[in-house]
């Protein structure tokens, strides 16, 4: 999938490429050949595509939970089509992970939002349909508590050390890069994914209790974490466009 | 109908891709948290700072009631259990009729490991003191004691 996404994209450049490279071509020929040239010169291929408000949901804490059950999430999603080609971009949501095992308990609570944009490179005179193929950037922040009811470190030489850690407040901020795919499955319903590369910028936490995953995020202690989202939208086609130039 | 059709295949492919990736991301460790709060020290001659070793070594933890940590014969590293009720750990070295102090001030972390390990215990070097009878000095050289990191922490340069 991700091969045929970059193929996709590189064919797009070659057809961008190729429509140059006719332009300069025509800059070299005689000046009544050029306005002749000129006045029989087609028009630039842009596909318009149905603009809108779409809101949606992200399954991928769905996934995440049938995989770990330890991890509780959900994520409400948004887009607006600014331009043709460029979609203003919101998530919100929410994560909870509980760990409860014989040697320690540890819940945390957090929520998030995400702002950014996306960058449709998916223009395609073969293939003009509201599709798209993203990249684009995230602004992340997290807020969560966290606790441990209880945790107990081996120690055979100077004994066992038990604990128990009360509410402390995290709060962090990340960017992701984003790279995906939209589909229009029935009319102005979409699905799509997204792989992301998240770099945490920065974390506040107390000295007491460090964050074992930052909500939104991933594994505090991982610098860059890769996450992926998979997208159920309906776009609300109130700015609908739906002609081809 | 045929290009929908292409594009719930599509879609439902990428599904399944992401779930085998998100079951490959989050594989934690289980690894028993042990040995994550001892400092690892070197003996080095204070004359060559070539590493070292010393003799008939017995090693006691202060405040513990059977506190004989090492009695060993020869000895070049050292790893020494600091004790996590306190911010201060003080142990006795005896060498044969020599005999010397040593103690830790620190501070501590504790931080969640993985899922299935627990919480350990980030310990941070504030100072390390000494009496001089055989050790001449006490180098920090890394102040950071974490789980699952294997680093010389200290280096005792000894007569």
């Amino acid at each position: 999938m991700f091969i045929s996404l970059i193929l996709t994209a590189i064919l797009s450049g070659q057809e961008a490429v190729a429509q140059q490279d006719g332009t300069a071509a025509g800059e070299n020929s005689s000046t009544a050949a050029g306005e002749e040239r000129e006045a029989r010169k087609e028009p630039k291929f842009v596909v318009v595509k149905d603009q809108g408000l779409s809101l949606g949901v992200d399954l991928s804490p769905f996934i995440i939970r049938a995989v770990k059950d330890e991890r509780t999430g959900f994520c409400v999603v948004g887009r607006y089509g600014v331009k043709n080609r460029w979609f203003a971009a919101a998530e919100v949501g929410f994560e909870h992970i509980k760990y409860s095992k014989k040697n320690y308990d540890y819940k945390s609570n957090g929520s998030y939002i995400r702002v950014g944009m996306d960058y449709d490179i998916f223009n395609s005179e073969d293939f003009p349909t509201n599709d798209n193929i993203f990249i684009g950037l995230r602004y992340a922040y997290a807020w969560q508590q966290h606790e441990s009811g209880q945790f107990t470190i081996v120690d055979d030489y100077w004994g066992d050390y038990k604990g128990t850690v009360g509410k402390t407040s995290v709060n962090s901020h990340s960017v992701d890069v984003v790279g995906g795919i939209r589909c229009e499955m029935l009319r102005n319903l979409y699905m799509g994914w997204t792989f992301r590369c998240r770099f945490l910028l920065a974390s506040q936490h107390s000295d007491d209790l460090k964050p074992y995953a930052i909500a939104g995020y991933g594994i505090y202690d991982n610098k860059v974490c890769i996450g992926f989202t998979y997208t159920v939208e309906y776009q609300i086609p109130f700015n609908k466009l739906g002609k081809k130039k | 109908m045929k290009k929908r059709s292409h594009n719930i295949l599509t879609m439902l492919s990428a599904t399944l891709a992401a779930a085998f990736a998100l079951a490959a991301c989050n594989a934690e460790d289980d690894m028993q948290l042990s040995y994550q709060h001892t400092v690892q020290a070197g003996l080095y001659s204070m004359h060559t700072h070539n590493d070292t070793t010393l003799t008939q070594v017995q090693i006691f933890g202060i405040g513990r009631e059977d506190s004989l940590l090492y009695d060993v014969e020869t000895i070049g590293k050292l790893f020494l259990n600091l004790n996590l009720s306190r911010c201060t750990t003080e142990f006795v070295f005896c060498t044969q009729t020599l005999q010397d102090d040593i103690f830790f001030t620190y501070r501590k972390q504790k931080e969640p490991v993985s899922g299935s390990s627990g919480i350990a215990m980030e310990l941070t070097l504030d100072s390390v003191g000494h009496t001089t009878t055989f050790i001449d000095s006490i180098a920090i050289v890394e102040s950071k004691i974490r789980y699952n990191e294997s680093l010389e922490n200290i280096q005792i340069f000894v007569y």
